[in-house]
Formats: structure tokens, sequence, C-alpha cells
């Protein structure tokens, strides 16, 4: 086995990844991040609108993703839309209202595959078309459609009421919603379905065109396209006349609470869910994000983390541990399928790993995660939706986060970690049984 | 015409047998970083006999047995193996279906180390008697938290409806009683039965050198195994392509918001494994979409009127050799209503037949969707596994695009999805 460990080639000697996008910016202020790269077959457009998480605003928005999937004044129902992408060689299409820490995304993503490939060169044009319409001129006149409105009103609360059918998902809900009570981040990207019988059109098409008009914007354009024709058909699609955008700042990390808030739901289970919250003081971007990153593999990145070998190699608590970061919002979550009898144990085997996080961590341990990490950062460029993502993170800590993360990484000691470890507070345990 | 200009054929692919009669299949992948490698064991959840001796009765395997292997081989004195994985910057996982055990793994380099320590993962079990109890109680554990899982409740309630007392019916993983009889011994046996070359296949795609890599793993497989050793083949698998004896209805609750409804229907035909079975299968997908997808009047009307949500509504074809079946369903406040649209939507579409405009669509939304997929080299092993371990090769699947017919689309309906024979199942959310 050490035969084989020196005959990995040493993290050090990688080299760092490189910057993949080019940065642009559209006459009217919205940031174009363009790789332009012949190794896939599709080319994918990814438009993000940016705005800060608030009760009442987050439901509206939430509705607004769901309503800019619904149809278009040239594709005005789902039907059209959907022959349309069809037609596009299976062209892809999707709204998604997303959390980024404490604001609120709406993403909408667009793929098609290259033109060239079938005979058909205008493919990327005509998404783009499309994908201005999608964001720019939704159905309805002078507003939603009322109709699609009401549908959405109603779909959106039965989406947020379906969360409950998924145990998973349901627990780490609430456990966030606990830890974050009283701070931007614990609104619901969803939506509140409470709120949803008092929202009415116009107030919706307002703020519509407030996100239109004063959201930071950001497009990424990824695959087989020429970089001045995609910045082009950009300026085209999305260089419509809008304000100056209202700057986010990313809030400062809080302290967890003290004591740690302990919370049970009462279902009927097979097995009860654990989830714990915790908070660390670091985000991407930052120095101690390498070794954050680091201490959460070693924690409960895979089956070879502590917590698998623990909890479930060693006492048979359970079939799945993992531990999770959250990279911006500086949270980390343990979530496990526990039984009502091994809570305490489970707990209890949870905080010792931790503890040991400090003292007990083996140079070999460490430099196998750093190992897998490293991999995993050089070989961002497989997948467009991880670059894309990094590439927005970087955005919005300011920095060209792959490069600084892979030179964080090689440093990394076993010092570091107990640093960092000794910076993650337990803020809230939520067990559903 | 072609449909396409571009081709599968223009992807570089590699077909080949290693060593004692491993076949191997690589798609190179330049310009990828990661490497994805799939073995594929022909050992499944399916397989309830197992040989022993030329002259003695099969040993009857209880459910969950593939599975519980699998878990088993990834104990090496005393640790997961997954460690030596991780030292070698690579990630390894495995499942089980109802016809095999793949064991899947990634890395960016070393691939080789990577493959001799997936060979070894393989061959080289250890399946001692003393860690049998501590699997069992993670194994009680995985069954227990699919037990509050919607999708697995939903998906296996139907499959109690579509194949009541088969195997098809049981989860993968078995249940608690039949993992209490599973012993060592009986490991043993399996292992010795269905874990060697000529009863796997591996799957190999990303930026590598092919012939070097092969030569390499055909030297090590050939001085591990003699292929004169005599080893009993394994029995071949009942067939159940034959109607759904009678209408079958399941009914179960669970703790969740909205009740969930799933009709299924058995393909009766028996279809010959590889290009026929797989067109067939592309037939049924485009049946489904065409009635069923996000562009149909069904999909639209009913989402408008409340009936079904975009979430969870849709369906999905599963086509192997001995069984075909397909799912259709979703969650509705409406169970009797849904299921009402959806048998009038297939009569509907029984009765007129499909628009010529609306296949020829849907057949381009397939194929830009089949050239998509080849973008992850994940997905090309897995492409290439699931053509393969069906008779066919990845070809086929592109080879099905250009010859299927309205008229396959047609005989899939008249065939397979007359509503006659149909199982359906309701998972209710549990009452007070």
């Amino acid at each position: 086995m050490t035969q084989e460990l020196e005959s990995t080639p040493a993290a050090s000697v990688m080299p760092a990844p490189r910057a993949a996008f080019s940065q642009h910016y559209l006459g009217n202020g919205a940031v174009l991040f363009l790789h332009e790269t012949d190794k896939f077959k599709s080319t994918t457009i990814d438009l993000f609108l940016r705005t800060g998480l608030e009760p009442g605003k987050a439901t509206r928005i939430a509705l607004i993703g769901r309503l800019l999937e619904r149809g278009t004044r040239r594709w005005p129902d789902m039907r059209a839309i959907n022959r349309f992408l069809d037609d596009m060689y299976g062209a892809s299409f999707a709204v998604d209202v997303e959390q980024v820490a404490d604001q609120q995304v709406v993403h909408a993503s667009f793929d098609v595959i290259n033109g060239h490939l079938v005979g058909e060169p205008g493919l990327l044009s005509r998404l783009f078309e499309f994908a201005a319409e999608v964001v720019g001129s939704p159905a309805g006149e002078e507003g939603f459609r009322p109709d699609y409105v009401e549908q959405e009103k109603r779909a959106l609360d039965l989406a947020i009421r379906s969360l409950y059918s998924d145990k998973t998902a349901y627990a780490h809900r609430r456990c966030f919603e606990l830890m974050c009570a009283n701070e931007p981040a614990g609104v619901s990207a969803m939506g509140a379905a409470g709120e949803l019988p008092g929202v009415h059109g116009a107030q919706l098409y307002e703020t519509y065109r407030q996100l239109l008009n004063r959201a930071p914007m950001e497009i990424f354009v990824t695959g087989p396209c020429d970089a001045s024709k995609a910045a082009r058909l950009c300026e085209q699609a999305f260089g419509y006349e809008r304000c100056e955008s209202t700057p986010l700042q990313l809030p400062e990390l809080r302290p967890a609470r003290k004591p740690p808030l302990h919370e049970t739901e009462s279902q009927r289970l097979h097995q009860g869910r654990l989830v714990q919250g915790y908070r660390t003081a670091a985000r991407l971007g930052g120095d101690d994000y390498a070794p954050l990153l680091l201490m959460t593999a070693l924690l409960g990145g895979d089956a070879y983390s502590r917590l698998f070998k623990s909890l479930r190699e060693s006492s048979g608590l359970c079939y799945a541990i993992e531990s999770q970061l959250d990279p911006l919002g500086g949270f980390l979550f343990v979530e496990a399928g526990i039984d009502v009898g091994d809570v305490t144990e489970a707990t209890h085997r949870i905080a010792v790993e931790f503890e040991l996080l400090q003292d007990g961590v083996t140079e070999q341990e460490l430099d196998r995660v750093r190992g897998l990490a490293t991999r995993r950062l050089q070989s961002l460029g497989d997948s467009r939706a991880g670059l894309v993502r990094l590439g927005l993170h970087g955005w919005l800590t300011g920095g060209d986060v792959a490069a600084g993360l892979a030179a964080g990484l090689c440093h990394v000691g076993l010092d570091d970690i107990a640093r960092v470890a000794a910076g993650v507070d337990l803020d809230t345990t939520f067990y559903l049984h | 015409m072609a449909l396409l200009d571009w081709t599968i054929e223009s992807e570089p692919y590699i077909e080949t047998s290693l060593g004692p009669g491993l076949r191997a299949f690589c798609m190179p992948k330049a310009g990828f970083h990661y490497k994805s490698a799939v073995l594929s064991v022909a050992f499944g959840s399916a397989d309830l006999l197992c040989p022993v001796a030329a002259d003695a009765e099969p040993l009857p395997l209880p459910y969950g047995t593939a599975h519980f292997l699998e878990h088993r081989l990834f104990e090496r004195d005393g640790v997961d193996i997954s460690d030596q994985f991780a030292s070698l910057g690579a990630e390894v996982n495995a499942h089980t279906s109802y016809t095999g055990t793949d064991f899947v793994l990634s890395c960016v380099d070393g691939l080789p180390d990577c493959l001799d320590l997936l060979l070894d993962l393989v061959f080289d079990a250890e399946l001692s008697a003393d860690a049998i109890a501590r699997e069992r109680d993670i194994i009680t554990k995985e069954i227990e938290l699919y037990g509050d899982n919607l999708d697995w409740v939903s998906y296996f309630a139907t499959m109690r409806a579509l194949y009541p007392d088969e195997v098809l019916a049981v989860d993968m993983a078995g249940n608690v009683e039949s993992v209490s009889r599973i012993d060592s011994a009986l490991l043993r046996a399996c292992h010795h039965c269905w874990y060697r070359p000529t009863q796997m296949t591996l799957f190999l795609a990303g930026d590598f050198v092919s012939s070097q890599l092969l030569e390499a793993i055909s030297h090590r497989l050939s001085s591990r195994h003699d292929p004169a050793e005599a080893i009993l083949e394994p029995l071949p698998r009942a067939s159940l392509r034959h109607p759904l004896p009678c209408y079958g209805r399941e009914r179960c609750s669970l703790d969740i918001a909205r009740p969930r409804l799933c009709l299924g229907f058995r393909d009766p035909e028996s279809i010959p494994p590889g290009s026929p079975l797989l067109r067939r299968e592309l037939a049924a997908d485009l049946a489904l979409d065409a009635m069923f997808g996000p562009a149909s009047d069904f999909c639209t009307e009913f989402y408008e009127q409340g009936l079904l949500d975009l979430e969870t509504f849709g369906y999905d074809v599963y086509v192997e050799p001995e069984f075909a079946y397909c799912i259709i369903g979703g969650d509705t406040d409406e169970p009797a209503l849904l299921e009402e649209a959806i048998l009038s939507q297939l009569e509907k579409a029984l009765a007129g037949g499909l628009d010529e405009d609306d296949f020829t669509r849907i057949r381009r939304k397939a194929k830009g969707s089949l050239i998509d997929h080849l973008d992850d080299v994940g997905t090309c092993s897995s492409l290439m596994q699931s053509a393969v371990s069906r008779g066919g090769t990845i070809h086929d699947f592109f080879g099905a695009l250009e010859t299927v017919s309205l008229d396959d689309v047609h005989d899939v309906l008249t065939t397979w999805l007359a509503s006659a024979s149909y199982g359906s199942s309701l998972v209710e959310p549990r009452s007070e």
C-alpha cells in the first residue's frame, strides 16, 4: 500500500487550473462569461438574475420563475415551447429558483447540440432568440396571463406541500430554517405557501420588472461556439436597456448559537433522519476555505471518511451518513439515517469524530482527501454545471477561486485542519422520526 | 436520408476480449480529465438459483443475495477498500439491479493501477463469517431507509401489481427475513459461479491509450484465471414475457403529502436481444413521449386543470430480454381521474394512431438527447453497458433511431400498451 501511495502524483506537482471563462460586459452592464470549447457536442447558456432573499418578495420571485417556463408571446404555452425544443433536436430549457447564501437566484438554463453536427448551423442563434423571449417577453398582455398566475399559485402550493413527502430533503430544510430563523438566509427560495393567496398579478409583474431592470445579471455560455458570435448573440438577446443594478454583498458569517438548539419532530417513519447544522468561520475565496473543504471530506466525504467508518462500518448504526459544505453560506451539515434508539450514540460518535479532527488525523488521511479534492478541481472542465457554478461563486467572492483553491489545497497541513475544525460549531440538531 | 450528418461511427470505439474471455468496450474521449470504468457482473437480484455441481440440485438463493455479495466484496482486512481507491485518487461505487452487479470507478490519473485494484475488489473476496452479522445490520438499515422513500415504495407497489409473486416485485436488497438467511458459504458459492471473466464485461471511457491499457488488463486476467478450469454455467432466467394473468392493483400508505398513482404495463411479446430489443425500447419511449411527454396535449391540458404536476408526472420504460414493462404516473389529488385520463389517452392513440409529424419531431428530440449524453464520460460507460447487457452495442441505440418506424410505435400501442393488461398502484397519505 505504501508503494502505491508513493506512486500517486503529489498534489503539489499538478498544474493550477486555468480560468475557464473570458469575462465581458454587455452594453447594459450585464456580465458575460464565455468558455469556447469543442470538447462538448452541445452549447449551454446559463443566465442568473440575483436578488436578496426577503419574505413576501421571495414567494413572488419563486412564482415568476415558474411563470417564465409557461410561455412567451411567440411560444404562448408549454406545448408550443416543448414542440419548439423538440424540433431543435431536444434542446433543453428550465428556470430554477435557487438560493446562494442570502440571495435568491433565478437561473434560466438552455442547451442545444452543435448545429454543425446536424447540418443546421443556425440552432444556437435560434436558441438565443428563444432565451430572449423567455426572459423578456413572457406570455400575457401588460402583465402575466391571469390564468397562468392562478395555475402557478396552485402548482407552487403543491410543490411546497410535497417537500413533506421527501423525508431527507424535508429534514434538511427544517434544520436550515431553524438554524437561520432570524436571518435572510432562512427565507425559503421556494416561497411560503401562506403568502400565495395574497399574491396578485400586478404586483407580481412589478416585481418581475424590478428583477429584470435592477437585479445583477450574469450570463455564462460554454461549448462549441465562436466567442465573438456568442458575445453578439448575447448582446442581441439580453442587451435590453436596464438600470444600474443594485450591488449585493455576501453577509458576514455569524457565530453558532449557544447553547445549540435541539428539535425533534415525530412522523411515522421506518427510520429517523438526523441533521446537524454547524457554522464555520470560512467561505469560498477565503484563506481557510481549502482546509475547511478537506476537513469536511475527512469527516464525512465518502466511504473513506471518519463518520462512515465510525457510524457505519464499526458500529452498524446507519447505512448512509455524510457531511456537506455550503461554500458561500459558511454552513456545514452532517446528515444520517438513524433509528430512534441509536440517536444518542450516533450524536456522541459524531462529536467524538469532530474532536479527533483536531489531533487525530494522520498525514496519510490528509493526503488522500487532498489528492481527491485536487483531482476534482483539475477535472472541473469535464462538467459544465460544475464549471458554471464555480464561475458564479468565484464572481460573487471576487476572485479566480479555482486557482486560489488549487494553490491553497497544496499547503494545507494537519495544524490547519485542527484550526478550522476548532472554528466549526454546532448550531442546530434536528431529528425527524 | 440519414437523420443526421454526424454518426456514432465517427466516435472512436473499441470492442475486444481480454485474457480468459472478459469482454471489453472502450470509448476514448479526447480532452476529458475523468476516466470512467464500469465492471459489470451478470449476477443480479433476479438470479435465485446457484449451480454447485453437475450432479446436484442448484442452491436456492434468498432474495438480496447478489446485493449482499456486492456489499461484502468491499471489505479488505477489516476496512473498506474505498480507502485504497481514495489513495489512488479514485472513487468507486457499486449497485445491484435485477440482472447484474455494476462496479463503477472514476479517476483522473493512474487508471491502470485503479483497474488493478478493481480486479482485486471483485476477484479476491474475503467473505469471512465474522462480518456477516454487521453487514446484515447495515443492509437492514438500507432497506428501512428506502421504506420511507416515496419513489421506491411506489415503484415496488407497481411491480407487485404488475408481477405478483415474482422476484421483480422484491427490493434488490431483499427483505429483513431473506437477508437473515444469507451466510458466507452461500456468498462463496455465488462468487465462485458468477465472479469470473466470462460472466463479466468491462466498459471504459476517457482520454487514455486503449491498446496498452487493454493489453495490461488482459495479462493480469490471464495470470489469475485458468481457462481450462471447469466451472458450471449460471442457469438462464425464466422469461416473464407473457400477459399479466389478471388486473393487479396495489394500495399502500406512507406519511406523505399527496397520493401517488402509477400504472404499469407488461410487454407480452418475445423480442430477440440486441438491436430488435433496443428498437422496441425506443419505440415505447417515442410512443409514451408522444402521448404523455411535455409537448403533448395531455400534459398541457391536465397540468392546467391541476390533475398532475410537472415535478413528478412522467413515464419510464424498462426493457430486458426476459421482461419489459413501462410505468406512467405521478402525484395527484385525484387518482381515479388521473387513471381514467391516462387510459383514455391510450385508447385514443390506439384508435387514431399517432401523427407522422409528431413522430418525426420526437425522433429528432431522441437523437439530440442521445448525442448530448456523449458529453459525459460516466454516461458513455453507462450507455455502452446498457446496450451490451441487452445483447447489443452502443451503435444499436443510434441504429434504432434510423430504423424505427411509425409501425413499430403502433405495434407497441397494440401489443404492449393495450389497456387490458395493466396493473396499478396507489400510495396514499397515512390517515390519522
